[in-house]
């Protein structure tokens, strides 16, 4: 019998020459050697079908980030339920001693609920950081892309890599997720947080590095166990794997300025007296009373 | 030891997630916007 390899070759060979024939003689196309062009990519397709093994791709795992929105939604809370007034925070207390008046509106400004705003808005905007990221984990590569209006992506290579470890949380264990922590050969340590499928991925990518499977994967030189944070200990710095930008800073306040802007546009676009009320108070403010 | 979650049920999970959170926050927003539109109405 045929081996299957040749037969495709074959099979190849027939749909490009076919493809070939269509071309030159319906489209009139000049003399290209399409069966040879066909059989490439088809051959080129299979082979990197073949050799190219994804581990995960996709958004990070969302329950690795739920403490820091269980925090944000608690704090929100407690702003609302215990609000406070200007008054009573800062007029009272601090200004009223050293005797700087204000306008009488502002002594009950919400201020408490205020604060609700920009941590509402940092909120939503991890949220939609988490919606839009998109990690790919193979067994040599790494591919990072975040950023919510600003896209970055990050990429490393197991050639890059001294060692790989992994640590979960209490709850991060249930889901089979957690951080993993990538120790460069410059001496960078990168911590790339909420990783779905951790342990698939962390095994095959310590395979990839030859070393030891497992939570305790490597041991920097001169330490016999390696703890979790032995990198920094063995002089390893901290580093992220897309570098300091201000991209996700412009992002959050992008958000929170929609999220101002919007029930603006739409007091405006209603012809809402409150909108009326708003510019009246910046004309006030403006005059100096 | 426990089980990790299968692919499609974290995808689910996090669905629902996302939908909480994002009604959450907007809860919380729509509050706290309430709550400053009527300290200008009553303030002007």
């Amino acid at each position: 019998m045929q081996p299957i390899r040749e037969r495709l070759h074959a099979w190849c060979e027939s749909v490009s020459c076919c493809a070939a024939l269509l071309a030159r003689g319906a489209l009139a196309v000049p003399a290209i050697d399409h069966a040879r062009v066909v059989t490439w990519s088809i051959c080129m397709t299979g082979l990197s079908s073949r050799t190219r093994q994804i581990l995960y791709r996709g958004r990070p795992a969302l329950i690795s980030f739920l403490g820091v929105h269980a925090a944000v939604l608690a704090l929100c809370a407690a702003l609302i339920e215990f609000g406070v007034k200007w008054r009573a925070v800062v007029v009272s207390p601090w200004l009223e001693p050293l005797g700087v008046a204000l306008p009488s509106r502002w002594l009950d400004f919400p201020v408490g609920r205020a604060l609700v705003l920009p941590l509402a808005a940092f909120g939503i905007y991890k949220v939609l950081w988490q919606l839009r990221a998109r990690y790919e984990f193979t067994p040599t590569s790494i591919t990072i892309e975040t950023g919510v209006l600003w896209r970055r992506t990050g990429h490393c290579t197991a050639d890059e890599l001294a060692g790989v470890e992994h640590r979960k949380g209490p709850f991060e264990s249930l889901a089979d997720a957690g951080e993993l922590v990538l120790a460069y050969r410059d001496g960078r340590t990168v911590v790339v947080p909420g990783v779905p499928e951790l342990g698939r991925v962390a095994v095959a990518l310590q395979r990839a590095l030859e070393l030891p499977t497992g939570a305790m994967a490597w041991s920097p030189p001169g330490l016999t166990r390696t703890p979790t944070h032995a990198y920094e200990a063995a002089g390893y710095r901290r580093a992220t794997l897309l570098g300091t930008s201000s991209s996700g800073a412009a992002s959050f306040v992008a958000v929170m300025v929609a999220l101002v802007a919007v029930p603006i546009g739409i007091a405006a676009w209603l012809d809402l007296p409150i909108l009326h009320q708003l510019v009246d108070m910046v004309h006030e403010l403006r005059g100096g009373r | 030891m426990t089980t990790p979650m299968a692919t499609s049920d974290r995808k689910v999970l996090d669905g629902i997630a996302y939908v909480v959170l994002a009604a959450a926050y907007l809860g919380f927003l729509a509050i706290v916007l309430g709550d400053l539109l009527a300290w200008l109405g009553s303030s002007t």
